[in-house]
């Protein structure tokens, strides 16, 4: 892993979200603010291609501090820093593991795995801020946040090949030597 | 001399996930600060994307105005025309009124301010930018960039520019609404009426970066005041406190006095437990004599407003209008009141940080 050029491309990602994430999120009256997790792309693309576990996850506890930097409002007013963290390295650890058994250079398992890393960290984390703000959520609100991760996972994994296709391109320079891409067909190596 | 080993990769990550574990207990405390400081490499690139973004938001978010039928904007056009001699009457009184503050600004300077309010209660209006959103959906919040410096101004009101533009221009003008008409074409300036409406409130602030939390935010919460619309065509009529008789609804007997508003979480203000009037009959509240009126309730295009005794804005300030009023069916005779912000908060580019003058607000938001 190159770390200077993952801080560059985690910096110009988050900075995306913080942004022009914004014209890509919808306000819901029901439903509440749906807008895809960019960051979770990275992270899922550092965590399929990594040499090894600890690499990604590394890489993905970086990805989730700059999350949590950037956000100051969460459930019960808490705002802690350090729960996002830990999810996406734990995440990231999950995908690495169970990456063997997908093909994942189809934009289907790519969506599929963007879509269940976002859920495992999103879930986590508004479960972790949900009980630091000890007893100023109501079951009501944490129910809500829950249905708005399941649909952020959703957005996000829809959008994961795009954001995928767009990181290949810097795979090479970002990881030296990328793992290799399994299949049913036995493994595929990289150009 | 024998060296420490170089740590393993997976060392590394265990002592990461142990920081990030002991960071998240202290929570506000150690992560205001750290966010502070996170803010500064992301408002001068976020100041310039969030122009954009505010832009095209604004184009795709825009709310489409109430249709008017001819009758109303017609009627609209003889309102203008009378309050716009209203407002040639009071530009003289006021100017009566600046002689005579003059003459007692002269008065209490002579004095040495011994008699008399010696002691006003200014305000700073901060201007400020929008420079980023936040990362994840689950909280409505901005991050702000100031030009000057705003620590310790936690806790201040955060404003925005309301634009209305004049709908009785909605018809083609005939006869002498023609000529009125004519006469605002070569004075464009009349033809919008702005104000300022609230938009939030700082939560964490630093020297030149600033956050803040929005009113539709689930922990935003503000005691506010709803100012019943006044509809000359419908009028509305009401029993004044303390009087006999009914009178149509004016500025001054529209309000109703300290309502609690919260974010919903969503892109809406609630504002619960306000009693509907059926309620109040219903309970025997109603005094010997008194007969329930079915006008006092709020309905929608009523607007809720901030309350001029607060001691960080004393000023009634839009923050929105009722948009939905619907009964609570747990607490009968109660209704919760939804309520539009004022401002398209998705577009929101410009904002004013109202400030008191010399004093340190440290409201817990």
């Amino acid at each position: 892993m190159r770390w200077t050029l993952f801080v560059v491309v985690a910096y110009v990602v988050l900075l995306m979200q913080t942004t022009v994430g914004g014209l890509i999120t919808f306000p819901s009256a029901s439903l509440g603010t749906i807008g895809p997790d960019l960051v979770a792309i990275v992270g899922v693309f550092i965590a399929l291609n990594a040499r090894t576990a600890t690499m990604g996850m590394l890489a993905a506890w970086g990805l989730g501090l700059g999350l949590d930097l950037t956000t100051a409002t969460a459930p019960g007013c808490a705002t802690a820093i350090g729960p996002m963290a830990i999810a996406y390295a734990v995440a990231a650890g999950v995908i690495f593991y169970i990456r063997e058994g997908f093909y994942f250079e189809r934009p289907l398992p790519q969506a599929f795995l963007a879509a269940v890393f976002c859920l495992m960290s999103h879930l986590l984390w508004v479960t972790y801020q949900s009980v630091l703000a000890r007893g100023a959520v109501l079951w009501v609100s944490y129910g809500q946040m829950v249905l708005q991760a399941v649909l952020l996972s959703i957005y996000t994994g829809l959008l994961a090949p795009i954001g995928y296709l767009l990181l290949r391109k810097l795979r090479r320079w970002l990881i030296p030597v990328p793992a290799t891409a399994r299949g049913r067909r036995g493994t595929i190596g990289h150009r | 001399m024998k060296r420490l080993p170089k740590p393993s990769a997976a060392m590394v990550l265990a002592a990461l996930m142990a920081c990030a574990f002991l960071t998240s207990l202290p929570g506000r405390r150690v992560a205001e600060p750290l966010r502070n400081v996170t803010s500064y490499l992301f408002v001068a690139p976020g100041e310039g994307a969030m122009y954009f973004v505010s832009y095209f938001k604004g184009r795709i978010t825009a709310r489409a105005p109430r249709p008017i039928a001819a009758d109303e904007a017609r009627a609209l056009q003889t309102e203008n025309t009378q309050l716009r001699q209203q407002v040639y009457s009071l530009v003289q009184q006021r100017d009566q009124w600046w002689q005579r503050a003059t003459i007692i600004a002269g008065l209490r300077k002579q004095f040495g301010g011994r008699f008399g309010p010696s002691q006003e209660f200014p305000y700073d209006i901060i201007p400020a930018w929008v420079a980023g959103d936040e990362s994840l959906p689950y909280g409505s919040g901005r991050v702000l960039s100031v030009r000057q410096s705003v620590a310790s101004r936690k806790g201040a009101p955060v404003t925005s520019w309301v634009l209305k533009t004049d709908r009785s221009k909605a018809i083609e003008p005939t006869g002498t609404a023609a000529i009125a008409v004519e006469i605002e074409r070569k004075h464009p300036y009349l033809l919008q009426i702005t104000g300022s409406a609230l938009v939030g409130r700082l939560t964490h602030t630093s020297d030149f970066t600033a956050r803040m939390q929005l009113v539709t935010d689930a922990n935003f919460s503000i005691q506010a005041r709803i100012r019943r619309r006044i509809d000359r065509q419908h009028p509305r009529m009401i029993r004044p406190k303390g009087s006999s008789e009914f009178k149509p609804l004016t500025l001054e007997n529209s309000l109703i006095d300290s309502v609690p508003a919260n974010g919903d979480g969503k892109e809406s203000v609630l504002v619960e437990g306000v009693w509907d009037g059926e309620g109040v009959r219903a309970r025997g509240w109603l005094g010997p004599g008194e007969a329930y009126n079915p006008e006092l309730p709020p309905r929608a295009g009523d607007q809720l407003v901030t309350r001029d005794d607060e001691m960080f804005m004393p000023a009634e300030v839009l923050i929105g209008e009722v948009v939905e009023v619907t009964p609570i069916p747990e607490h009968a005779g109660f209704v919760r009141l939804r309520v539009e912000p004022a401002v398209n908060l998705s577009a929101l580019r410009e904002v004013y940080i109202v400030v008191p003058r010399g004093a340190t607000p440290e409201a817990s938001p």
